[in-house]
Parts: structure tokens; C-alpha cells; sequence
């Protein structure tokens, strides 16, 4: 099956941001198109189909969430997802409400950003191919490709490097203590000079906490010398 | 009878002059009022004639107004003559009205006065409302358009901290990441502060170690001050855990730790002790710097105070205490001047 490329059209009228994600998502095998003001948004799409819209919130003068939904009953098949500063709840309620998937605070990294095209296009595929790049454990999904995490409410949470790292390591042994040699070699392989307790303690903490806080499923469980289990609670 | 043998033997010298009369008359009535003009005559009643008269003008007036007359007759008798004097005095009162009308008019215009400053005020206050708002919406943009690069930045260090392969290259990219996010915060959170809502969601807390945060805080310290000795001594259990907002609340801690070590000797010693009990978690921050004197204790949190002109800014602990006090808690201190301080965040146990 050929892979077609997924179109983005990105709207945001900080030129400099706009143009580096348009590159970087382009980078990344997306066809993204970016466009500095709101005029010509409506154009835009017809000409171009994008499967996908991302929409700063505040562009301008203008307020993106009205813009959103003019558009979203002229295109109620697009996807919409919501980029802002401005992280106050109300901007975020009033942004799903008016039809948007979902809303991104700024700032955020382009893996984000990518993780949350590919599932909201994703769903949109008639053919849903089970991608290799997910794997479901407990009530989430890991995003191999984006190393993010897909909670069961659609949300996504960004995963620093070394999280990452030691959560992918974790779930391939699911249910199996892996132990910290293991995690070490898994982050910074044979740099052993990189090596640093503190830092491994402080991520290992992030990885549980960041399990605990959210509706996940999974729980890390430390064995004193002898290292950690990622189970399902 | 003796009186009037007097003033008979007076009239017979002919040395009974009305016009004393009247000027003692007068003298004393002004001081009832003002005598408006007097009348006196003197009269021979036996055989009926008039023997003397005066009329006196002192104020002229028009208006009848408050004018009284006051008369008085004294009829002189001695078996052989008998006289008679008549008075009229025409007195102007000081009306009460009149009286009156000063006060009102004095009241009144003081009223005035100070209605038209009431009135000054609130168009002054009225102005001064127009101003913050107009402040507030373009701190409000300024704000948007400091996230904006920041959002870039960020932005470019995860790509680049993505496709870097160097180990060492890619942890400092991470670390710089982490403070562009921290910047990003720190804004969020002066946004709110101007706005006054100073209240930390409870969705946005997230549970941290007090452990890992202090030796975090230990490592910059050790970057920041490379020439001092500086040693740490934590009483705190590795599993002693806080639901705050990590960067802020890590903010604070520092904003701490570091006047513990700037303001110390070569070699700054700092002891953290944290315990919990069914309310409130309390964590001690001591040092054995040069302490404070009571006036700069009483001083030290208020914005833009410094005792260090060179290289303070002075808002580290005003922000830090505004921090701890949006999440429930305090911070106090006490301290010895030339042994140094101890400050106490206390925090509702969560």
C-alpha cells in the first residue's frame, strides 16, 4: 500500500516558528505547507485538501477559535488541532468545543506535534493499518516513532529522551525486573564516563510519577538491588 | 427716696444732661446688641411740660428687620415735683437667622469644597483604572510576544537535541530545553501574578521528590560557585515527597539556598531538614552565613529590597514567598547577625 504523505496546512503568525515546524514536519515525511495569516485559510484548503489543520489560537487580532469554527462547518471532516501560549482553561474549553482534536500549549517539540498528527490522521484512514510503531501496554499506547505516550482519553504526553529510553526498555521486559546495569547501558550504552546515578534516579522517578499521575494502567515497582518491573496495577 | 432727691436736686442744677444718660445707656445696652437709635426725654409732670429731649442716630438702616424697641419710663416723686423720663431704645438683634446664615454658608461651602475634591478623586481613580487596564492588556501582548520566540527556541533545541548523536552534546541540549521551559513558567506565572490569581490549580501540581529537587539544587550551586567549599547536609528521608509545581516551587527552594551561600563565607555550610505531620509539612533551610539583623529580616521579603547592591536584584525572595503562599503555605526566618539564618517553608499537606 503506498504510503501517501499526510498534508498539513499549519496557520501562526510568529513567521519564525511557522517556518521551522513547516521544515521540520517536511523533515519528517509530511507534505506541510505553512501559512502566516488567517486571509486565505479557506482558499488554502480547498486548494490544497490538507488532512489536517494546525491553528494558532491567537493569531493576529484575530481570535483563532472563531476562525475555527467558520471553518469546521464549512470542513467538519478536518481535524483541527490548537496551538497556543496561552495555556489559561478556558482557552483550552473553548477550543474543543469548537471542534478542535486537540490543543498543544506552547512551547512545544516537533515530536509532540508529530505524535498527535499521526493519530488524529490516523483515525481518518479508511484502512487503518496497525502501525509497528505503537504498542499498547496497560491503558496507554507507546508512539515508537514519536516517543510519546497516548493516554486513553486521546491526550498525549511528550516523553524526554531518557524517559523514554528507560519506559521502552521497561515495556519490552514487561513484567520482568530489569536492572539498572540494563537501564545504564540502554541510555548511554558504553559511554560509561556519561554514566551518572542521579540523573537515572531522577528519570526513573519522572517515568513513575509521570505513570502515577495519569490514568495509565502501569506502575513502576522498585526491587532493592536488584532493579525495577514495569507492571499493570 | 434718696434717689430721687438726687436726681431732683440734679435736674434743679441743671447738671441732668440726657445725653450722658443716653451715652451710659448705650454703652451698656451695645453689649446686648447693636442700638439702632435712642429717644429720651425728660418731662415735668406736674406742670405737664417737656424739659428735655434727644433722639439719637447711631447705625443708620432701612430694613426694619430685627430691630427691637426696648422702652423704660422711671417717674420721679418728691412732694414737691414730679418728673418723668422716658427712654426708647431701638436695638438691632443679632438674629438668630443671621447667626444661622453664617454657619450655613460656612457649611455650605465647605461642602462644596469637599465634594469637588471627592469628585476630583474619583475621576483621578476613574483615570488611574483606564491606565492599569490599558497596562494590563499590552503586558498581557508582551507577555504572548515573549513566549513566542521562546516557543521557537524550544522549539530548535528538540530538534536538534533529537538528531545529535554526541552523548555529551545531547544532555546539554536536554538541560537547556528544561530552562527554556522553566522561562516559559516563570512567565506564565508573572502573567497570573499581575492578574492577582494567585492560586495554583490543583490539576497542575504534580507529586515530587524534596530529595532529588535539593541535590538538583546542590549541583548548580557547586557550578555557580566554584571557588567556595560548600558543604550540604540534608535530613530529609529519600521518599519525602510534595504536590507542587515543580519549576516554581524548585524556584523558590534555590532563591534560598543560594543567599545561603552568597551571603557566607569560603565556605558555606547549608542544612535542609523537612518533617511532616498531619498538617503541614515544614522544610528548614539553615545556614551559617552572616546572618541578618532584625530590621533586614523584617525587610527581606518586600519587592526590590537588596542588601546586596552589586549583585542583587532583590526579587528572589519576594517571589519566593509569593510562590509558597499561592500553593497554602509561608515562609518565615530567624536569624542571628553573624551566625547565620534559618528559614521555614511550611506547606498544607497535601
Amino acid at each position: 500500500m503506498s504510503l501517501s504523505k499526510i498534508k498539513v496546512l499549519l496557520v501562526d503568525d510568529e513567521v519564525l516558528l511557522g517556518n521551522t515546524v513547516v521544515e521540520a514536519l517536511n523533515k519528517r515525511g509530511y507534505d506541510a505547507t505553512y501559512l502566516t495569516a488567517v486571509y486565505g485559510v479557506a482558499d488554502a484548503i480547498s486548494r490544497l485538501s490538507p488532512d489536517i489543520l494546525v491553528f494558532d489560537v491567537q493569531i493576529g487580532k484575530e481570535n483563532g477559535i472563531q476562525m475555527a469554527m467558520d471553518l469546521f462547518k464549512g470542513n467538519p471532516t478536518l481535524p483541527i488541532i490548537f496551538i497556543s501560549s496561552h495555556r489559561e482553561d478556558e482557552f483550552k474549553e473553548a477550543g474543543l468545543k469548537a471542534g478542535a482534536v486537540a490543543y498543544i500549549d506552547k512551547p512545544f517539540t516537533v515530536k509532540l506535534l508529530s505524535a498527535h498528527i499521526d493519530r488524529f490522521t490516523r483515525m481518518k484512514k479508511l484502512t487503518p493499518e496497525t502501525p509497528e510503531h505503537i504498542i499498547s501496554v496497560g491503558k496507554t499506547q507507546l508512539d515508537i516513532r514519536n516517543r510519546t505516550l497516548i493516554l486513553t482519553d486521546g491526550s498525549i504526553i511528550d516523553l524526554r529522551p531518557m524517559e523514554y529510553v528507560i519506559l521502552k526498555k521497561l515495556i519490552e521486559h514487561f513484567n520482568e525486573i530489569v536492572s539498572r546495569e540494563d537501564i545504564y547501558y540502554a541510555i548511554w550504552e558504553k559511554e560509561t564516563a556519561y554514566y551518572n546515578e542521579q540523573s537515572l534516579n531522577n528519570y526513573i522517578r519522572r517515568v513513575r510519577v509521570m505513570l502515577e499521575n495519569n490514568d495509565t494502567g502501569l506502575e513502576v515497582s522498585m526491587y532493592r538491588s536488584l532493579g525495577y518491573k514495569l507492571k499493570e496495577i | 427716696m434718696i434717689e430721687n432727691a438726687l436726681i431732683v436736686l440734679a435736674i434743679g442744677d441743671n447738671s441732668f444732661h440726657l445725653s450722658r444718660l443716653d451715652t451710659l445707656l448705650t454703652t451698656h445696652l451695645n453689649e446686648k446688641g447693636n442700638v439702632v437709635s435712642s429717644h429720651i426725654t425728660l418731662q415735668d409732670t406736674k406742670d405737664n411740660k417737656v424739659l428735655d429731649e434727644i433722639r439719637k442716630e447711631y447705625i443708620k438702616t432701612n430694613s426694619p428687620f430685627f430691630i427691637k424697641s426696648y422702652t423704660a419710663e422711671r417717674s420721679i416723686e418728691i412732694p414737691s415735683s414730679s418728673y418723668l423720663i422716658k427712654t426708647e431704645y431701638r436695638i438691632k438683634q443679632p438674629s438668630y437667622l443671621q447667626r444661622l446664615g453664617i454657619v450655613t454658608v460656612v457649611s455650605f461651602i465647605a461642602s462644596i469644597i469637599i465634594i469637588s475634591v471627592l469628585f476630583y478623586l474619583l475621576f483621578m481613580i476613574n483615570r488611574r483604572f483606564i491606565e492599569i487596564a490599558n497596562m494590563e492588556r499590552s503586558f498581557h501582548g508582551a507577555i504572548h510576544d515573549l513566549k513566542s520566540p521562546l516557543a521557537y527556541v524550544f522549539f530548535q533545541l528538540s530538534l536538534l537535541e533529537e538528531e545529535e548523536t554526541d552523548l555529551g552534546k545531547k544532555a546539554s541540549l536536554s538541560l537547556t530545553a528544561d530552562r527554556v521551559t522553566f522561562l516559559t513558567d516563570k512567565i506564565m506565572w508573572l502573567l497570573k501574578s499581575a492578574r492577582n490569581i494567585n492560586k495554583i490549580e490543583e490539576v497542575d501540581k504534580e507529586v515530587v521528590s524534596l530529595y532529588d529537587m535539593l541535590e538538583q539544587i546542590e549541583n548548580e550551586m557547586h557550578t555557580m560557585f566554584p571557588k567556595k567549599k560548600i558543604s550540604f547536609k540534608y535530613n530529609v528521608d529519600a521518599d519525602f515527597t510534595m504536590r507542587v509545581l515543580p519549576d516554581l516551587m524548585e524556584a523558590s527552594i534555590r532563591t534560598i539556598i543560594e543567599n545561603a551561600v552568597k551571603y557566607s563565607s569560603d565556605a558555606p555550610a547549608v542544612e535542609v531538614s523537612a518533617i511532616r505531620d498531619v498538617e503541614n509539612l515544614q522544610i528548614a533551610i539553615s545556614d551559617n552565613g552572616v546572618g541578618m539583623t532584625k530590621q533586614q529580616m523584617k525587610n527581606i521579603f518586600k519587592p526590590y529590597y537588596t542588601s546586596d547592591k552589586v549583585h542583587g536584584n532583590g526579587i528572589g525572595l519576594y517571589y519566593a514567598q509569593s510562590i509558597v503562599k499561592a500553593h497554602g503555605g509561608g515562609i518565615s526566618v530567624t536569624s542571628n547577625a553573624g551566625k547565620g539564618s534559618t528559614f521555614l517553608i511550611t506547606l498544607p499537606n497535601l
